[in-house]
């Protein structure tokens, strides 16, 4: 919890909103930065996984003696080497996970649930010696029917992956397992008054695939434990304070046993929030007394990480004859993977959430299928949900002859309303993106033949959360400025944009680091939009406090009580004195140790207070008719921001966002056989968006402040993937004049439907 | 008193209770009157977890945000992010 007056936001500022070079860029395009495949050690070894080639088998035996006698295979682990855990549930990205469930995902115990699910793991001195070594490990299967699809996988005689999943969310509780992990449905209101009140009622079925957060740099670790049981892990994550505590969890260590640095990281989106290598490195190391290094090929990050849901999503809105919505129904079956845990929770909670409703439903099932594990992913269940919302709201729109903007608008959520999961809103920014929208050249230019224009609106909650930052005046009155939340967005920047705005000191002379998790108290991890929020809040509340010990030293020095100094522009200032005197941050610095030893201050809280983060986003499209291929020819996303800390950062966010947005709707889908084995699993065949595929990504910032934010900042990197799936396919439905509901609207599925009207 | 809301599917385990008065002054001892007034919710919050809404805004795992006799309070799941 945290009390932190917004003081800043009528403050003329001089650093904060403006764009200065981020302090991580030069390593960055020098190829300096050290990413989590980077770091070397002496006498390090080569670990790679053995994984399963079935979606859903018994393993019956495992053999692994013929591997570990095999000349420099150094260690092979199983399951053998880790603990069972019980069932416990704790909070990680987006989603509560459970330990049981976790330290079988990253080892198989009695059976494999997807193909690439690991079943063993060997630590070799190179990548030949590890190759052939897992050739010689037998696995014994029994082979079992398997199940991808979550209307197969909720029907009574599907394959069940879980003996023991019981429903959570129903009452009184099933007597029979099932795949459905979980119900949950929010919701308010009478829906048949509702219903009974509307002039037109549109229902219909949606179906997303599931997709990749598709970050660059694959999943990679470097682990090192000593023979006394103390562990290192370099790794490239969102949360090494996540990691380390899963990680001690899976491998019975106490937390103090396993430092860990966040290497920087090349893209998480959501998918870097859990674990997979590195308790199996360090599992490796301990075995064989030697570092081990890990790296997924990207095939294995397609196979084996998590990808967000796929979903089967039905909707029904009605609407009176002047646009207002009198009620709105949704059921969600979203794919949890191998394990339980979708987004299905917040993915439920946006659906609706963009507008003022008055009866309102939403009912979501958390189904286990055999694929990989789902992880975060931007804005996790946003996208699905609302997509399906939003393509309902055009069909409204052109039904009714609507502008589909002023639709909105007639229905906008603003500060009060009551949001379909309960609470009542803060302020916040839909009606001004939607005016945004409304006011963009973009939005009247005109269009060609088989061109089409599609709008859609996006909610994310953001979060705040735990969160430690330090502050050290060095010697010369520079600052060192220590951060627990990787920086994957450009928030090292910000930070020290923050800092040195309260300081009144130029951004340059602030350092901003990463600490590793010896270096600070816990700090939850980089997602949910959390980070300039609450890692703002942290820096601006530590600068705060250096600030009250840097007028007290300057008051020593000049023999006053601390009442008597200001501190105005990187200055310690005597008030009301007919002789000024001043001191600057140099000069403090340089008499710390007369004054009482360095000067050093921190800030520690559980940010509260985060708000909503609201876009409009508008794009045109060609189809071409001949091919059924989508070619995205202008782009505008308009978002609120809160207050912008960095624009360009912002802009990045927005940019990055729409167009992984884009690559949902349009290209990207996992393309598994019957067997369930993946048939894509490389970037030439599973196709994310490239440069050539999109047009420059116009931006607006809109700035409705969150007054829980001594800035005003609202986090901004989740909802900006949310609107363009809905937009993407309004356009190509208008453009073909045909009203398409299933992604992604590849050429094929396009063209079919071209050729069938 | 303060108003606690059960939206959607909570209220299975409220007996189709939608709303109640609750006396707690802070999230701890809210925590603390729901285990007592609806014990089959509990297994639900220990098990899920759950973040509170005061007066719109969101409290996950904080256990001594200020309830005022004029709050209106809600249950919903954790959210986090990608």
């Amino acid at each position: 919890m945290n009390d932190m007056t917004q003081t800043n936001l009528q403050k003329d500022l001089k650093i904060v909103g403006t764009r200065p070079l981020r302090p991580d860029g030069a390593d960055k395009v020098t190829g300096r930065a050290l990413f989590g495949a980077d770091k070397s050690l002496p006498n390090m070894l080569v670990g790679r996984v053995l994984r399963s080639p079935h979606a859903h088998a018994k393993i019956i035996s495992i053999d692994t003696k013929a591997a570990e006698a095999l000349p420099g295979v150094k260690a092979v682990i199983t399951s053998k080497d880790f603990q069972d855990l019980p069932s416990e549930f704790v909070p990680a990205g987006e989603m509560m996970v459970n330990f049981k469930d976790m330290t079988r995902n990253i080892m198989a115990r009695d059976k494999v649930l997807y193909e690439g699910h690991t079943v063993a793991a060997v630590a070799a001195i190179n990548d030949a010696i590890a190759e052939e070594a897992m050739a010689l490990i037998k696995v014994e299967y029994e082979l079992l029917p398997h199940v991808m699809d979550v209307e197969e996988a909720e029907k009574p005689n599907a394959p069940l992956l879980h003996d023991d999943m019981i429903t959570i969310g129903v009452e009184p509780a099933p007597k029979k397992p099932s795949n459905v992990a979980k119900r949950v449905e929010f919701g308010f209101g009478d829906l048949d008054k509702g219903f009974k009140e509307a002039d037109l009622i549109i229902e219909k079925k949606f179906s997303t695939q599931p997709v990749h957060q598709g970050y660059i740099e694959p999943h990679a670790c470097l682990a090192s434990v000593s023979e006394d049981g103390q562990g290192e892990l370099w790794v490239t994550t969102q949360g090494p304070f996540v990691v380390r505590n899963f990680c001690s969890k899976i491998l019975g260590m106490s937390t103090s046993q396993i430092r860990v640095t966040a290497s920087e990281i090349g893209g998480g989106f959501g998918g870097k929030t859990v674990i997979y290598l590195e308790p199996l490195a360090l599992a490796l190391s301990r075995k064989a007394c030697r570092p081990v290094k890990m790296v997924m090929s990207r095939q294995e990050v397609l196979m084996a990480s998590g990808p967000t849901s796929g979903a089967k999503i039905w909707v029904k809105i009605g609407v009176k004859k002047d646009g207002r919505i009198t009620a709105g129904d949704a059921v969600l079956k979203f794919q949890a993977g191998a394990f339980q845990g979708s987004p299905i929770g917040p993915g439920a909670m946006c659906a609706f959430a963009p507008y003022e409703m008055t009866n309102v439903r939403v009912v979501g099932y958390d189904i286990v299928v055999n694929r990989p594990k789902v992880a975060a992913y931007r804005a996790p269940g946003g996208p699905i949900s609302e997509y399906a919302v939003e393509s309902v709201m055009d069909e409204i729109a052109q039904k009714l002859n609507l502008d589909p903007l002023e639709l909105r608008l007639k229905n906008a959520a603003k500060e009060g309303t009551q949001a379909p999961y309960g609470p009542k809103l803060g302020p916040i920014g839909m009606i001004e993106t939607l005016e945004a929208a409304k006011a963009h050249p973009h939005y009247s230019a005109p269009l060609g033949p088989n061109q089409g224009r599609g709008v859609a609106s996006g909610f994310w909650f953001n979060i705040g959360g735990e969160t430690c930052t330090s502050i050290n005046i060095n010697e010369d009155g520079t600052v060192g400025l220590t951060l627990g939340t990787p920086d994957i967005g450009g928030s090292r920047a910000s930070m020290a944009m923050m800092a040195a705005e309260e300081l009144g000191v130029p951004m340059s002379t602030i350092r901003p680091i990463i600490g590793d998790t010896s270096s600070l108290g816990f700090n939850f991890l980089t997602g949910g939009s959390r980070v300039t929020f609450s890692s703002g809040m942290a820096v601006v509340e530590s600068v705060r406090e250096i600030i009250v010990e840097l007028r007290k030293r300057a008051a020593q020095l000049w023999d006053v009580s601390i009442e008597k100094v200001e501190w105005v522009s990187g200055h310690a200032r005597l008030v009301g004195s007919e002789n000024p005197k001043s001191l600057s941050l140099r000069e403090l610095a340089e008499a710390a140790g007369k004054t009482g030893g360095p000067i050093v201050g921190g800030a520690s809280i559980n940010a509260t207070g985060a708000g909503p983060s609201l876009a409009t986003h508008i794009v045109d499209v060609e189809v071409d008719p001949e091919t059924g291929r989508t070619t995205v020819l202008r782009y505008t996303a308009i978002q609120d921001a809160g207050k912008a800390i960095h624009p360009s950062y912002v802009e990045g966010q927005m940019q990055g966002g729409a167009v992984q947005g884009i690559g949902w709707a349009l290209n990207e889908e996992y393309v598994y056989d019957d067997n369930g084995k993946l048939l894509n699993p490389g970037f030439l065949d599973y196709r994310v968006p490239v440069c050539s595929d999109v047009p420059m990504i116009d931006t607006v910032i809109v700035e409705v402040p969150n007054p829980k934010h001594p800035y005003g900042v609202r986090g901004v990197g989740e909802t900006p993937i949310v609107p363009p799936l809905a937009a993407v396919s309004n356009a190509v439905s208008r453009a073909t004049n045909i009203r398409f509901n299933e992604l992604p609207l590849s050429p094929p599925r396009v063209l079919a439907a071209i050729e069938s009207r | 008193m303060a108003t606690l809301i059960f939206n959607g599917s909570l209220t299975q385990f409220t007996n189709g209770q939608t709303e109640c008065e609750v006396h707690a002054k802070n999230i701890k001892s809210l925590l603390g009157e729901i285990r007592e007034k609806f014990p089959r919710l509990s297994p639900l919050i220990e098990s899920e977890g759950f973040a509170i809404a005061i007066d719109g805004e969101i409290f996950q795992d904080i256990w001594f945000a200020p309830i005022s006799d004029s709050s209106e309070v809600h249950l919903i799941p954790p959210i986090g992010g990608g």
